[in-house]
This record gives structure tokens, sequence and C-alpha cells, in this order.
């Protein structure tokens, strides 16, 4: 139990927990990605500026997965196909492709970014709502509907391959032009269009976790039985989640073509929705920040450690070691970390710090007055399984 | 002078070759303890999953206060006004005790699903919940994690989990189940207040034979799917059928 050796802790109870200081820090850390790009942009640093307009990417396809995975207690291994839904679209709108592959006038430049973001949503949703309903009236749940999912990732990879005209195959499609052909700077205006759409995704799914959906969702991903049984229907509710963070995998994908440039038959597959379930895992599921902190995490380890064990190995090994210690990380945090690296930041919230009296009260104004009872220890930390000490 | 809350006619559930309740009736009068007993196997489990929709039966019909209920889903069954526990313990296990009832409070709140409505500590659910716990006796520990409660706390927990959906009629399935000497005289006492001071009406199936025989207005006797005796705990203490049904023809 967690509780026991925190109270006869020898630390004088009359700080303020830090995780109270949560207004203060949040608007710390949009501040900080605000001004962090000012400063990167320059000559030699576009690589970590793009870095991090990247990072911001992946963390919301992450965070799509967090509400399926993290709330809705289900694990999906297709986000991947979602992600490129978004992704395929926004590339057929961009490259103009649509036009002459369905033959129709040019579309108008300027609304091509909303046609190929409305696009790629609309065939995600379609294609999420449709699974999930399927899977759910037949009563497919937990691992079977893992493996329904991976085999969608499986059939929408070969889809992509084999259909040519429209994606290109193997090689995907290539030369996305970015979002808006804006000069100079483009870098800037790509990463401020990404943290917007950041941002306000993440914000929605804050208000939607917090709400009487998200609540039921969260009671649903506890115990399926019991919130049925107490007058919720959960396959619609685990349908409308899987919907909501399909179109979040497809904003994400959205952003990500003209991002990267190209869009190919990885980026749709398998190994998209399981580098994606490993990075949640390690920020920690059912937090939503997780979702980023893991992705930023996993990424800039893998990015920054390749050129410390370069030494010791060629580029290729190291490409193929990385799956295998990521396999491990993940199989150990799994077991051991339920958490992840929230885990870590919930326990640094616990932490007790000395607060005047005056900014202590507005504290108290910010947090809410009128909130629930909170729990006790830290707010949703699951416990990791008995013997294993932290 | 009473009035049934809930009839079942004829219900019946068939297992393949295994007829497990046959043709059963039943009549549960308005504020009372009905409690079924019977052996294991008699079938009571499986007649409960069917008054709660939780099984779909192969015959028979369900009426819950005049209105026909066994055709409803599952998850409908609650907001017609029944609630239940379950047998084996189904709690919440990473939400706060309060966030346990408070979520099940939330099935009576307007606009129970809406993603834009935020739960507030002055919601009329919020005190639903809270008045849940204090009923069951869990209110001193509304912001502990209920996988950390013990096993009889989190009886009671399933209990107040049902009770927050304000039914009328309050199914449970051996809430007695696993418990202390101890709290086996709280959980009867809580039936008993359930009763008394809430005016619900509890249907229980429970193997604690003593108990059935303190608490229970009405006793039926299930056997091998039927009814075997139904009556006050005085008839069916002297009934010959219900103790040869239990200790064998030979007792």
């Amino acid at each position: 139990m967690q509780s026991g050796p925190r109270s006869d802790a020898p630390a004088p109870m009359n700080g303020v927990p830090l995780e109270q200081l949560k207004p203060l820090w949040s608007a710390g850390l949009v501040l900080a990605l605000f001004v962090l790009p000012l400063y990167l942009w320059r000559e030699d640093m576009i690589f970590e500026l793009n870095f991090l307009t990247g990072m911001l990417i992946w963390g919301l396809l992450a965070l799509s997965l967090d509400l399926v995975w993290g709330y809705g207690g289900m694990i999906s291994l297709g986000q991947g196909v979602f992600f490129g839904a978004g992704g395929y679209a926004m590339a057929w709108f961009l490259t103009g492709g649509i036009t002459h592959r369905v033959g129709r006038a040019p579309d108008p430049e300027l609304f091509a970014p909303l046609f190929g973001l409305g696009v790629g949503i609309a065939l995600a949703v379609v294609l999420a709502l449709g699974i999930a309903f399927l899977c759910f009236r037949s009563r497919v749940g937990g691992l079977f509907f893992a493996v329904v999912t991976l085999a969608l990732a499986v059939t929408a990879k070969l889809l992509v391959i084999t259909w040519r005209p429209m994606t290109g195959g193997d090689n995907g499609i290539i030369n996305i032009p970015r979002l808006f052909r804006v000069d100079p700077e483009p870098e800037l205006i790509q990463y401020f269009i990404v943290l917007t759409a950041v941002l306000a995704a993440y914000w929605i799914c804050r208000r939607l976790v917090a709400s009487h959906f998200g609540r039921v969702l969260t009671a649903i991903r506890e115990n399926e039985l019991r919130a049925s049984s107490i007058g919720f229907n959960v396959n619609l509710a685990k349908t409308l989640i899987f919907g909501v963070a399909a179109a979040i995998a497809a904003l994400a994908g959205a952003l990500f073509a003209p991002y990267n440039g190209n869009v190919n038959p990885i980026h749709i597959g398998f190994e998209t929705g399981a580098i994606v379930l490993i990075w949640v895992a390690i920020g920690g599921r059912g937090f939503l920040l997780g979702a980023f902190i893991g992705t930023f995490l996993v990424q800039y380890v893998r990015f920054y450690m390749t050129d410390i064990i370069a030494p010791f190995m060629s580029v290729t090994t190291a490409n193929s070691v990385w799956p295998l210690i990521f396999g491990f990380v993940f199989l150990g945090v799994i077991l051991l970390y339920p958490d992840g690296m929230m885990g870590l930041v919930h326990r640094i919230g616990a932490w007790r710090v000395p607060l005047p009296e005056s900014l202590r009260r507005a504290l108290a104004k910010a947090n809410g007055a009128d909130a629930l009872p909170r729990p006790r220890d830290v707010e949703g930390a699951r416990t990791p399984p008995s013997g294993s000490a932290p | 002078m009473t009035e049934a809350i809930l009839k079942a006619r004829a219900l019946t559930k068939r297992f393949g070759g295994l007829v497990a309740v046959d043709e059963v009736d039943l009549l549960v009068n308005r504020n009372t303890v009905h409690s079924l007993i019977g052996p294991n196997g008699a079938g009571k489990t499986t007649l409960f999953n069917l008054l709660c929709g939780l099984m779909a039966s192969d015959g028979g019909t369900v009426a819950f206060e005049g209105r026909d209920i066994g055709v409803l889903p599952f998850h409908k069954i609650t907001l017609e006004g029944i609630g239940r526990s379950f047998q084996r313990t189904q709690v919440f296990p990473d939400l706060t005790t309060f966030e346990n009832v408070r979520v099940a409070a939330q099935t009576r709140q307007p606009r129970r699903l809406s993603p834009f409505r935020v739960p507030r500590g002055s919601d009329p659910g919020s005190e639903t919940a809270l008045r849940a716990l204090e009923i069951v006796g869990l209110a001193n520990r509304a912001t502990e994690r209920a996988d950390i409660l013990s096993h009889g706390e989190q009886r009671a927990l399933d209990v107040a989990i049902a009770l927050a959906t304000q039914p009328r009629l309050l199914l449970l399935d051996e809430p007695t189940s696993g418990l202390s000497v101890g709290e086996v005289a709280t959980m009867t006492d809580l039936v008993n207040r359930l009763r008394s001071e809430l005016g619900m009406t509890v249907l229980l199936v429970e193997h604690n034979v003593n108990l059935v025989m303190n608490i229970s207005d009405v006793i039926t006797v299930l056997h091998q799917g039927r009814v075997l005796a139904e009556g006050s705990p005085e008839a069916i203490r002297g009934s010959r059928a219900v103790a040869e049904a239990y200790l064998g023809t030979d007792a």
C-alpha cells in the first residue's frame, strides 16, 4: 500500500503539494512551447525545430491511442490505419493528385488542406465506427479486439500497396508540399500550425475525459459488467470513443503528410500501430499528457542514443537492435510500472512546497472550489502488482 | 394490502440439454425482503440474471411495476428502477470509493452521457453518491481507492453502487459471501434498514440460512430449476420437502 510509507515520512505537512501548482506549470509549459521555437529558429537549429514539430505530431497520434486504451480500456494496434487515412487524404489534396485521380477540376489551393483534413477525418471515423460497431455487436472484446485491429492494419497496408493509382504503391506519395506555401520561414509557420492543432486537440480530450461521457468511459475501462449494470450502454460508449480517437489520429496523419513530405505504407501499417503502443505505455496510459511524454522520451532517446552507440555497431545493426531494446523496456514498464513516466510525475507532484498564504488561496480558487472529492493518494495512480517494490 | 412490484411468469432458461430455470413463477411484493435459497445448482443466480436482463430467457415474461421488462437489454433495466449487486464483487478498482458511486448516480442525472457536462461537487448526483456511501457506512472512505478497501468494504461498496442508481427494487446476489461474522451482522442490519427506512424492496440470493430466516418476509426455495416451496421463514423451516432437497431423502 502506497499510503503507508508516505504517512510516516518525516516531511512537514504544512506545505502545498506540487500538483496543486498545476495551473502555473501548465501555463509555463504552453508558454515554453510558444517561445522555444523562436530560439530554435536559426540556420543550425532547423533540425531541432523540425524534431519538435514531429514529436508534437506523433504525440497527437499517441494521444488518440491513450483515449482508446487508457480510458476506453481497448487495445488497438490499428491507430496507424486512421493516421494513414488522414495522411493519404491530405497528400492527395496537397499534391493536386486527387484531381487527376478522380478527374475533377483542380481544387483551389487555399482550401486543399481543409479538404484533405475533412476527407481524411471522415474516412477514418467511418472506418473506425464500422469496425467498432461490428466488433462490439458480435461481442468481440479484449484481446480479440486487438487482433481485429491488427488484421485491419495488415489489410489496410496491403490495400495501400496494391492500389497504385491512388496510393503510389510501395513508394507511397512523395514530394508533398507544405500546408501553406508561405515564405519565408515555412518551418516556423508549420510548427505553429501543428502546435495550435495539438493544443486544441489536447484541450478537447481533457474536457472529454473529465465530462460525464469520460467518467462513464473510465468506469467501462475499470469494469464493463458493472458499468452496464448501472445503466450505461457500454458498446455505444466504446464505439464513440473509438471514432473520436480515429478523428484525432487522422488529424495527426494530416499534419504529418506535409511535415514529412511523403507518406508510405509503413505509416499505415502495424509498425506504426505498435510503436504508438510503446510510447503510451512508457509515458503512462490514462493521463493524456503521458502520451506526449512517452513519445518524446522514446523518440529522443532513439535519435540521440544512436550517436552514442554508433562507435560500437553499424547503423544497420543499431536499427535492428532498437526494437529489441524497446520491446524489453515495454515489457518491463507494463509489468512493473503500469503508470509509466506519469507515475513518476505524480510522485513528484505529491512533494510539498511551502507557499505564501496569498498564492495558496489563489491556487485553491484556480483549482476550483466546487471540485469533487479527490483521492487521498495520487489521483488515478495505479499500484504496481504485488511483489514489485518500486 | 401488498402489491406486487415484480412478477415473473413461466421463466425458463436452458443451457443445451440442461434446464437451469424451469417455468418459474415469482411474485415479489413491494417493501419486502424476499429471499431465494436452494442447494448449489438450483438455478438461483440464473434466475437472477434472467430477472435483470443479463441473460435472455428461453420463455416466460418478467414484469416490473406492471411493465414488461423481459425484452429490455441489461443496461436499460437500471433506469426502470432495478439495481443489483454481484456474487463476485464488481466495483471499479482504480477509482475512488466516491467516484464508484458517483458514476452510478450519474445514470439518473440530466445529460448523463454528455461530453460537455463536467460533474461537480454540488451536483445532485454527488449528493446521492455521498448518501449511498453513508447508508452502507463507507462515507469515511470516500477518498480511498476502491482496490485498497477490505473485502467486506468492497461488498458494501458493491451495494452502494446499486443504491446510487436509486432503485426501487434491489437484487442482491449473496451479499454476505466471504464476510466475517461481524460483517454479516452489519450487512443484515443494512438490508433491514433498506426496507424499513428507505422503503426499498430487496430480492436476495443467499446461502447463509440463519441470515435468510432472520431478515426475510418471504422465502422461495428453488430446487433443480423449479420452485419447491414458498412462504414465510417459519413455513419454510417446517417444510419436509425443503429439508429433503437440502439434506437428501434419507435425512
